[in-house]
C-alpha cells in the first residue's frame, strides 16, 4: 500500500541531516500547546510540502520528535508547527523562545488528497485540527476545486479549541461552513456539547459527492469514518492520518510499521479501508 | 405542522408511511424558541415531546447559585423530551434554546393514550425512544472516554 506523493522528493537533499530552523514567531493556543513558525536559518530554500505531511524537529541535546506541518502549504518559507507539550522534547519545543534554533528533516511521508471536483468534508478532533489546517489553507486559495467545504472540530473544553481567531474568521465567510463542539461546556460557552460527528450532518455537504478527511484520536477517527460510511460517503473516499512512533523518518528502522506499512513513508495519511481491519487489532 | 422538511432530517418522521404520516402532521403544532428561551425546566411535568426541526437546544442540569451546566446539545431531527414515554414523566434536565429553534410539538397525554389503543403506533414509538436514547448513550460515552485529553 503506497500512496503517490505528488512532491518532488529531490527537495529533501538528505534526509538523514537535520536543517537549521530558526522560530520567528511563537503562539499560544492552550495552556499547553502553542504553534510556532519557523524560517531557514541556512540560507538555503524554503521546506516545500504538502498537506498531511510532517517534519522531523530535532532539539539540540534533547532529542527529535516527528510534527505535523501546520501551515500554508502556499507559503513555504515560513514552516509552521503546533505542537502540544507532553513528554521531554516536546517541552523542550514548547520552552522555545524567538531565534531559538532547532533541526528540521523532512518533509516526510504522504499527503491528504486534493479532492478536486469534490465537496471536502473535513472532521478533527484536538490537536488533530493541526494536520488538517494545511488543507483548509488550500481549499479556501483554491476555492473553485469544490462545491462545498466544510469542517467539523470537537475539543475537550472551549479553552482547548485551537486556532480560536482562525475559526472565527472561517466562519463569517460564506464559502465554508464551520461547527465546533467541545465535549464539556464552560461558563459562556454558547456552541455546541457533544461529540464530533452529529456536526457532520450541518455542514450540507453532498454525502455521495464528498472527500473526507478525518483527523485526531483513532478512536474518534474509526467512529467518524463507520458514521460517514452509513451516511452514504465512499468509503474509497474517506482518509485518516495515523500516527505511530516515527524515528528516522524514511521507513528504515521500523520502529513506525504499522501491519505491513511503514507511517513515515506509506503514511501518515491512508485511505481508510487499507487500515480499518488493523485499527480493530490490540496488538499492533 | 407541516412536516414534509423534517423528513430529511428525523428518522422517526423519515420512517413514517403515509398513514402515520398523516396522523403526525394533524397532531403536530409548531412552536418558535428565541436564544436563551427555556423550552422545559428539569423536574416539569412531561406534558409533551418534540421534533426539532431547525435549531440548536441545550440540556442543563441547573446548580444552586450557579451557572447552569450543558451537558449536550440536539440539533435539527432530535427527539426531545424522552421523559414523556417513561415514568414517571418527569423531565430530567432544562432544555433551553442556543439559537432560534423551531420545534413540533405533540402532546404526551394524547400520544400515550394512542399508544395503548394502538399496538403499531405503541411499537413505532418505543422504537424511536430507544433509537434516539442509544444514540445519545453511544455519544455519551464517547465523551467520557475524554479522547482529546493529553496522555
Amino acid at each position: 500500500m503506497t500512496l503517490t506523493n505528488e512532491l518532488d522528493m529531490s527537495t529533501v537533499a538528505e534526509p538523514m541531516l537535520p536543517r537549521p530552523f530558526r522560530v520567528i514567531a511563537k503562539r499560544a493556543e492552550t495552556h499547553d500547546t502553542i504553534t510556532l513558525d519557523l524560517e531557514a536559518a541556512d540560507g538555503g530554500p524554503p521546506l516545500i510540502f504538502l498537506p498531511g505531511q510532517f517534519t522531523m524537529v530535532y532539539v539540540h541535546g534533547v532529542g527529535e520528535v516527528p510534527l505535523s506541518i501546520s501551515g500554508d502549504p502556499e507559503q513555504p518559507e515560513i514552516l509552521t508547527h503546533t505542537v502540544r507539550a507532553v513528554g521531554g522534547v516536546t517541552n523542550a519545543i514548547f520552552a522555545l523562545n524567538h531565534r531559538d534554533v532547532v533541526g528540521i528533516r523532512g518533509p516526510f511521508g504522504t499527503s491528504w488528497p486534493t479532492g478536486i471536483g469534490k465537496d471536502l468534508v473535513i472532521v478533527a478532533g484536538g490537536i488533530g485540527l493541526a494536520p488538517v489546517r494545511p488543507v483548509i489553507y488550500q481549499a479556501l486559495a483554491h476555492r473553485d476545486r469544490h462545491y462545498c467545504v466544510g469542517l467539523a472540530y470537537g475539543a475537550r473544553t472551549p479553552s482547548e479549541v485551537l486556532y480560536r481567531d482562525e475559526l472565527r474568521e472561517w466562519n463569517d465567510r460564506p464559502d465554508i461552513n464551520i461547527e465546533v463542539t467541545v465535549d464539556r461546556g464552560e461558563r459562556g460557552w454558547r456552541g455546541s456539547v457533544g461529540v464530533v460527528t452529529p456536526l457532520v450532518e450541518r455542514l450540507r455537504c453532498s454525502a455521495g459527492e464528498a472527500v473526507a478527511i478525518i483527523c485526531g484520536p483513532e478512536v474518534m477517527m474509526k467512529i467518524v469514518a463507520r458514521t460517514l460510511g452509513d451516511r452514504g460517503v465512499q468509503r474509497d473516499n474517506i482518509y485518516v492520518s495515523l500516527e505511530r512512533n516515527m524515528k528516522c523518518g524514511i521507513g528504515l528502522c521500523g520502529h513506525c510499521q504499522f501491519g505491513s506499512d511503514f507511517m513515515c513513508k506509506d503514511g501518515p495519511v491512508v485511505p481508510y479501508t487499507a487500515v480499518e481491519k488493523r485499527l480493530e487489532i490490540g496488538s499492533i | 405542522m407541516n412536516l414534509a422538511d423534517l423528513r430529511a432530517s428525523s428518522d422517526l418522521v423519515a420512517g413514517l408511511n403515509d398513514d402515520e404520516f398523516e396522523f403526525f402532521e394533524s397532531l403536530a403544532t409548531e412552536t418558535t424558541l428565541k436564544p436563551d428561551e427555556v423550552l422545559f425546566r428539569e423536574n416539569g411535568e412531561a406534558k409533551r415531546f418534540f421534533i426539532v426541526a431547525r435549531g440548536i437546544l441545550a440540556l442543563e442540569v441547573e446548580r444552586a447559585a450557579k451557572p447552569s451546566t450543558t451537558v449536550q446539545t440536539l440539533g435539527d431531527g432530535a427527539l426531545l423530551g424522552l421523559s414523556w414515554r417513561l415514568t414517571p414523566h418527569r423531565w430530567m434536565w432544562t432544555a433551553r434554546a442556543m439559537t432560534e429553534t423551531r420545534l413540533a410539538v405533540f402532546d404526551a397525554s394524547f400520544m400515550r393514550a394512542e399508544c395503548e389503543r394502538n399496538p403499531d403506533l405503541d411499537r413505532l414509538m418505543w422504537k424511536a425512544v430507544a433509537e434516539e436514547a442509544s444514540k445519545r448513550l453511544h455519544h455519551t460515552r464517547i465523551q467520557l472516554l475524554d479522547l482529546y485529553g493529553s496522555g
